[in-house]
């Protein structure tokens, strides 16, 4: 339970960002019209709807920058987020600067506020670990499934290459695709998720090795449905339960190597934040930047935690043998 | 069982062909190679780097490039590194040697201390000890390694009580004893072995305990507790020989992952291991360098699979018969 509020907790902040931590306000009224453009923000995380619902017209008020004198005119108004910096708000002025009741944790090299940007980071971890994971859910259920409906020789020959997959050192082979590929947040989940499969596609298979064989699997084949039918409609359901164990603490470990990534510089690129990055502009300026070292560290050690937690627990409901004791 | 081990044996060197390719075809399709940084100075002769580009074989396309490299490897030349000029073999075995001495020193602490502390867990299951050491497994597996290293590092940093990264005091070296080096190394290797180990030891303490959980539920143990056996017998002998099988497995396997593991240690802490060999690498794009280093890790790779599946097998006679 713990580990579900904590879960909760870690993606309200990825999907509130925009809310939590900006320069520009949640909802304001200038010069008689009234503008939402952290609301805006925030709808348009939600696929699609930048069609439906439009940037206001004069999307940065630049009057809005905390640092610049407000001149509001009669009448105006504005709902500020907690946090009244972007990720992205570079201050020379103020560069690697210790916690402050301004800046609550500081700044990073260039100025930029760090709380901002653990915010903001949250949204990139997020992502990288579910979309991830996603694509190797993908390959892995496709992969499986086929091996393990199809059995013989085809099971022989998949299970071989999967073999293959899983000798590749995986981190090398992260590095060199990187070097290919140019570092990048979509990259970064494009290569996890095609170096991460492989434990994925050999649950699937030995669950579709193990269903196929039952009544309901034949009763349907009986009844004249074709393989696709049975694998998507009968069998892949029964199956998704031990898949989705591994496919959480697979996300925690994805969340893991984008952090340890963008640290080594091959990830998540600067501007965009991201908590791997974060930890690098501590570990390079670690004698003025001590302040930068525990938040992206402490935010990373709970993003793990709560899905280890998860998991676990997901383990214990699917898992009957666990029952009986 | 030896069939199996033949088999997987043979299946070697198909292996490290297709993985062979497949990082010569990562090289080749990155843009740029070793020699594109001098290109664009203007001092620099453009006849003379395309002379040094023929030499180390980089104007070769995929395929042909690819072919004699194998067949330089086949009769065991892995070629000089571009960035220093030293045979790769010699610089990558080096390398690896100091990887291994920290892997190893890591798996030992992680061994030493998982095995007893899961048994510990286990017979003390709900007591506050379980519960401690459930919340150290929990860290261990969710606390970032480079973390960890960093406040090693600060801890080192700010007592003075051990050497802050490499791996030998590089001033005083040469002029010490065999047993000055040894005691010189073992005072580098204590930081990150302990790091290491520590992160490494949740997973396997988990197991350890959920097997011995098993075990300790079995009728023979009750029958083994009913006729009068001391504790520690029944523990360290009825218990713990039949817990301790899969944990065998997991032993080989983690000597497979003994080059990911050390990874990002070893870059934090400033280990001269092959990590850091390997990132240059890539970063300079040194062909020979990243070569010979990734057909390296897939060896270890597959000898530690092996490993754990012999060993499984010489512990389980059930697996053998299969």
């Amino acid at each position: 339970m713990v580990g579900l509020a904590l879960l909760i907790a870690l993606l309200a902040v990825a999907f509130f960002a925009p809310i939590l931590a900006s320069e520009q306000p949640i909802l304001c009224r200038y010069k008689g019209r009234l503008y939402a453009p952290g609301l805006v923000q925030v709808l348009h995380r939600i696929p699609g709807s930048p069609w439906l619902v439009s940037m206001p017209k004069p999307f940065r008020f630049p009057s809005f920058s905390p640092r610049r004198e407000i001149r509001p005119e009669e009448g105006d108004w504005a709902l500020w987020p907690p946090v009244r910096f972007g990720p992205n708000e570079v201050d020379l002025d103020l560069r690697l600067r210790g916690r402050s009741p301004g800046h609550w944790l500081g700044t990073d090299e260039v100025g930029r506020d760090v709380l901002a940007r653990m915010i903001h980071g949250a949204a990139v971890s997020m992502q990288v670990g579910f979309i991830s994971m996603g694509i190797a859910a993908l390959i892995g259920l496709a992969v499986g499934a086929l091996a393990g409906y199809a059995g013989g020789r085809t099971d022989q020959i998949i299970s071989r290459f999967i073999e293959i997959v899983m000798c590749f050192p995986t981190f090398f082979l992260i590095l060199a695709i990187l070097v290919w590929l140019k570092p990048s947040i979509y990259n970064v989940m494009i290569v996890i998720g095609i170096t991460s499969w492989t434990s994925i596609a050999r649950y699937t298979r030995g669950e579709f090795l193990r269903l196929r064989t039952l009544d309901y699997a034949l009763a349907a084949r009986a009844l004249g449905a074709g393989p696709a039918r049975i694998i998507v409609r009968h069998i892949l359901p029964n199956s998704l339960a031990p898949v989705l164990v591994v496919v959480t603490f697979g996300i925690a470990s994805a969340i893991l190597t984008e952090s340890a990534l963008s640290w080594l510089g091959f990830g998540v690129m600067p501007p965009q934040p991201s908590w791997g990055n974060i930890l690098r502009s501590a570990y390079d300026n670690l004698r003025t930047g001590g302040h930068m070292i525990y938040p992206p560290c402490i935010a990373i050690f709970f993003g793990v935690l709560c899905f280890n937690l998860v998991s676990d627990a997901l383990r214990d409901v699917t898992d009957p043998r666990l029952h009986e004791g | 069982m030896w069939t199996f081990v033949a088999r997987r044996i043979l299946a070697l060197p198909a292996l490290l062909l297709v993985v062979s390719f497949l990082t010569y075809f990562l090289m080749w399709v990155s843009p740029g190679d070793y020699y594109s940084k001098f290109a664009e100075d203007p001092t620099v002769n453009k006849e003379m780097i395309e002379k040094l580009r023929a030499e180390a074989g980089l104007d070769r396309g995929l395929p042909d490039g690819w072919a004699v490299w194998v067949a330089n490897a086949v009769q065991g030349s892995l070629g000089d590194s571009l960035e220093t000029r030293r045979p790769v073999a010699g610089l990558v075995l080096e390398r690896l040697g100091s990887t291994l001495l920290l892997s190893v020193a890591a798996l030992a602490i992680a061994w030493g201390a998982a095995i007893p502390l899961g048994v510990l867990a286990a017979v003390k299951r709900g007591k506050w000890l379980d519960h401690g050491c459930g919340l150290v497994a929990y860290v261990g597996l969710s606390i970032p390694s480079v973390f960890f290293a960093m406040l090693m590092i600060l801890l080192a940093a700010h007592t003075g009580w051990f050497p802050v990264g490499d791996m030998r005091n590089v001033g005083e070296w040469e002029r010490m004893g065999l047993g000055g080096r040894l005691l010189d190394l073992a005072h580098h290797l204590v930081l990150p072995a302990f790091v290491l180990g520590t992160i490494s030891m949740a997973g396997y303490m988990r197991q350890m305990r959920g097997n011995m959980l098993e075990c300790l539920s079995q009728d023979y143990v009750r029958t083994a507790r009913a006729k009068g056996l001391a504790p520690a017998s029944v523990v360290g002998k009825h218990a713990l020989r039949p817990a301790i099988n899969p944990i065998i497995t997991l032993f080989g396997f983690s000597l497979a992952h003994l080059l990911n593991g050390s990874f990002l240690v070893e870059i934090v802490m400033n280990w001269p291991g092959m990590a850091r060999l390997v990132v240059t690498a890539i970063f300079q794009e040194d062909q020979p360098v990243v070569m010979a280093s990734v057909l390296m890790a897939t060896t270890l790779l597959v000898l530690g699979n092996l490993i754990a599946d012999v060993l499984l097998g010489l512990a389980d006679p059930r697996i053998r018969l299969q």
